[in-house]
């Protein structure tokens, strides 16, 4: 005979969902008192015109502020590969450090992954507006910050990487009496080549994305452009900024997925 | 065992991206210029680390700093007693709440945009199909002309135009993929799938602090011009990571109800939907956890959140106080981050 499984009672009445239900009702009715929030108010009165009217503008890019962008995109991207590299070159020796098959001692580990964390907890922009404000306008502010956010991500990446790797050949190497240097070189090295390639490149990704934000603050590249152009309320030029930013954007995306699936 | 010799070919190959590669780093590094470096970085640099050093505890909250006076006879000044909402906890609640209604809102926002991008398995050679598509995106196009008589009050503007002009490129799309389906056999283009993969492109790439920008001269600066910005943008990402979760989809449950004569909102209600909302629950926590981030920093702006008194302590050159905003921001990330993933472990 076909019967049902038997359920308990708070499956019977599903009081978990309404649990998580009544929390996240709770949870909107809070938030959107604290922001003051009113869906309708968007929608009546002229905002929708206003926002509709500044979309119109962008909508018509002025072409001829084409060639001003040329410089600050190339920037830009320089950012973004200088910032990588350095970024990514400096998580490396971190990485090692908060690998558990690659350090040992368990507090060592501790203090690098805790660093690495908390660097990644810090936004992009946030940090772009401290260093604009310690070393001044212009694109070194934004290196340093790519440079900080490319380290937090590989860092974490990379040690992940790592910590998967095939255990095989670390083991013979050390059986035949290789040095800590020689087992990094030769056992860990040549498998996380590829690992570390793709991630680099995704980093790489994300720091053109952020590479075109952060200027806004005063970071250098287009970002600064784009800021200075809506300053003087030129939204068609800024049409053509972010056309710009998204042309490049998706084609660096595409170069690098390209890639990334070459590799693996 | 000797290696297998790479052929000469393959090894130019590696030769010429290694070039390559440095050749395109030197070109960055030398291209960067670095003059208008701060002259004063160094005092600044110490001056900010001093106010790194010593936070302005002060700041926290008001109400502890009233009840610290009167119970432990603390002295602390009377401009902290009285800046109600104005304090470190008020704005980082503002913050979350400006991240949670945001994503929530896009949350439900991307997944009519994620059944747009992922690609179906109907059969791609069906040319009536296509005809039904094109019906649907008449459809949307004739929508986005009736809101640009609202938002423009009535004068016909330049965006409609944008709007034809992407379907008439969508319906030569169709009509050639057709074509090529004719001739062999074969679909070059899913072009349901790419006209949604690149409406969210768009809205991903879209830089998020212009957004804000926009909704502040939209709706007034406050926390509503963020949580607007946040749940547009969020769309993007969302409806990309929504539209991958049903694409991996199993076909089984589908198949079942299709089997068993189900019609299509059956499926989708029974099948489809509860499969996938795990995965869509995954994705949103995520892209909370990011949501975080950005709402932080979308005060710059004047979007509200901590954003716009961390903007106000760096140009006052308070440090002491940006000391504070910055160990906060880190509190809120890590614990925001911990909890949802928790959540998280828990779904998958």
């Amino acid at each position: 005979m076909n019967t049902l499984p038997s359920r308990t009672f708070a499956q019977k009445y599903h009081l978990k969902f309404v649990f998580w239900l009544i929390l996240i009702v709770f949870l909107l009715l809070i938030s959107s008192n604290i922001t003051e929030s009113d869906l309708l108010a968007f929608f009546q009165g002229d905002s929708i015109q206003q926002f509709g009217v500044i979309l119109g503008k962008m909508m018509k890019p002025d072409w001829s502020f084409f060639p001003r962008i040329w410089e600050p995109l190339l920037e830009t991207i320089r950012m973004a590969l200088v910032g990588t590299l350095v970024g990514s070159v400096i998580a490396v020796p971190v990485a090692m450090l908060s690998a558990s098959n690659v350090t040992k001692p368990a507090v060592v580990r501790s203090i690098t992954r805790f660093i690495s964390n908390l660097i990644r907890t810090l936004p992009d922009l946030l940090l772009a507006a401290v260093f604009v404000a310690i070393f001044g306008f212009g694109p070194f502010a934004g290196i340093l910050t790519l440079i900080i956010f490319s380290f937090g991500q590989m860092a974490k990446l990379l040690y992940e990487a790592i910590e998967t790797i095939d255990k095989g050949p670390i083991d013979a190497l050390e059986t035949a009496g290789a040095n800590k240097v020689q087992v990094i070189a030769f056992a860990i090295f040549p498998q996380v080549l590829n690992t570390f390639l793709s991630n680099f490149l995704y980093t790489f990704e994300v720091n053109i994305r952020s590479s075109t934000v952060i200027g806004y603050v005063g970071a250098g590249g287009i970002g600064m452009l784009l800021q200075t152009v809506i300053k003087m309320f030129r939204y068609d030029q800024a049409g053509v900024i972010i056309l710009a930013i998204l042309v490049i954007v998706v084609l660096i995306e595409f170069l690098s997925n390209y890639v990334r699936s070459k590799l693996t | 065992m000797i290696p297998p010799k790479k052929s000469f070919i393959s090894r130019l190959k590696n030769i010429f991206l290694i070039v390559l590669l440095i050749v395109i780093y030197i070109w960055a590094f030398a291209g960067i210029n670095f003059h208008g470096l701060q002259p004063m970085a160094k005092q600044i640099a110490s001056a900010v680390l001093e106010g790194f050093t010593h936070p302005e505890w002060e700041f926290v909250s008001s109400p502890l700093n009233r009840f610290l006076n009167s119970m432990f006879d603390a002295k602390i000044p009377e401009q902290y007693l009285t800046s109600d909402g104005e304090d470190l906890l008020a704005q980082i609640m503002q913050t979350l709440a400006i991240a949670f209604l945001g994503t929530i809102l896009s949350s439900i926002l991307a997944i009519p945009f994620a059944f747009l991008a992922a690609r179906s398995d109907k059969d791609k050679s069906n040319f009536s199909l296509k005809l039904k598509i094109l019906g649907y995106s008449a459809i949307f196009f004739v929508f986005a002309i009736l809101i640009s008589f609202f938002t423009n009050g009535g004068k016909f503007q330049q965006w409609p135009k944008f709007w034809l002009w992407l379907f008439i490129i969508e319906a030569i799309l169709i009509l050639f993929d057709s074509l090529i389906n004719r001739l062999m056999k074969k679909s070059v283009f899913d072009t349901k799938s790419y006209f949604g993969k690149f409406v969210l492109t768009i809205i991903r790439v879209f830089p998020e602090i212009i957004l804000a920008l926009m909704f502040v001269k939209a709706v007034g600066p406050g926390s509503f011009a963020g949580v607007l910005a946040l749940a547009v943008h969020s769309i993007g990402m969302l409806g990309k990571l929504y539209s991958e979760a049903i694409e991996n989809l199993e076909k089984g449950p589908n198949e079942a109800l299709t089997a068993a004569g189900g019609d299509d909102i059956e499926i989708l209600t029974f099948a489809t939907f509860p499969e996938v909302l795990p995965s869509f629950l995954n994705a949103a926590l995520y892209r909370f956890e990011i949501a975080v981030r950005s709402a932080s920093i979308l005060g710059m702006v004047g979007a509200g959140g901590i954003g716009q008194n961390l903007i106000f302590a760096i140009s006052t050159r308070n440090w002491s106080r940006l000391g504070i905003i910055m160990i906060g921001i880190v509190l809120m990330v890590t614990a925001i981050d911990f909890i949802s993933g928790q959540l998280r472990k828990r779904i998958v």
